[in-house]
């Protein structure tokens, strides 16, 4: 199947994406910083692909998992898409140890504690009554 | 030019950015507590993936210009990958991004989000 490594990479993009937007990370964060960031990082791991194998250190393999659509010598097509992936990766599981460690932006804080201070105000009788039922 | 010091010489460049984006953020140690976190998380991902992508041969080396240490069939050389995407691609978003609604907002502290961006702030 020499589609299976091109559909795994854009699934797991895909997965990401998904992430992403729910937890609104990178790209549903800040859209144009997200992509500019990402074009960044895949120019930097190419030109790392580049340089490694113009000096003889990477070489594509002979997978049958693999297109064996090539961009330039030993740069299969999904090379491009490994990257991309990486880096959407690590942005996005950045982005999600920071919201499991409790971190939030100082204003969603200052917005969760006013709505937080509402809710004391507005629920302290309805608290109250609940108490008063389990006593009696 | 052995593999480890090309490695080296893209990781320099992923840390020196790193290193601008600490200064002109004023990025503190819970920043690059979670920094070593991404990194270390993205190692254990490399360790079992780069294992399976090169049994399923993806790619190759030059074994010759290898130091010649593996973690299963892994070259101790791929973990340069994960280690400069955790510090490059962090850093770029650090430097590029609208600043306030940062995933590294509460890792900065009140006092340097006031400094860094004077006007977004009441």
């Amino acid at each position: 199947m020499a589609v299976i490594y091109l559909v795994s990479l854009l699934a797991s993009l895909g997965c990401m994406a998904l992430l992403d937007r729910r937890f609104r990370l990178v790209l549903w964060r800040a859209p144009r910083a997200g992509a500019v960031v990402l074009a960044v990082g895949l120019a930097f791991f190419l030109a790392w692909d580049l340089v490694a194998i113009a000096s003889q250190h990477y070489a594509a393999g002979t997978s049958e998992a693999m297109t064996g659509i090539m961009l330039a010598p030993e740069l299969p097509l999904e090379e491009i898409l490994f990257i991309l992936f990486l880096c959407y990766l690590t942005l996005v599981l950045r982005g999600l140890l920071v919201l499991a460690l409790g971190g939030r932006t100082r204003t969603e804080q200052a917005d969760r504690t006013a709505r937080t201070d509402r809710r004391d105000r507005t629920h302290r009788p309805a608290r109250r009554t609940l108490a008063t039922g389990e006593r009696s | 030019m052995s593999y480890p010091v090309l490695a080296l010489a893209f990781l320099a460049l992923a840390a020196a950015v790193a290193v601008v984006a600490t200064r002109r953020r004023r990025l503190g140690p819970r920043w690059w507590a979670v920094t070593g976190l991404t990194v270390l998380a993205l190692m254990v991902l490399t360790a079992v993936f780069d294992n399976l992508m090169i049994a399923a041969d993806l790619f190759r080396y030059n074994e010759e210009l290898l130091v010649g240490w593996y973690l299963g069939l892994a070259p101790v050389e791929d973990f340069a990958w994960p280690l400069a995407a955790g510090l490059l691609l962090p850093s770029l978003w650090e430097l590029l991004h609208p600043a306030p609604a940062s995933p590294a907002g509460p890792w900065t502290n009140a006092r340097t989000d006031a400094r860094n961006h004077p006007r977004e702030r009441p």
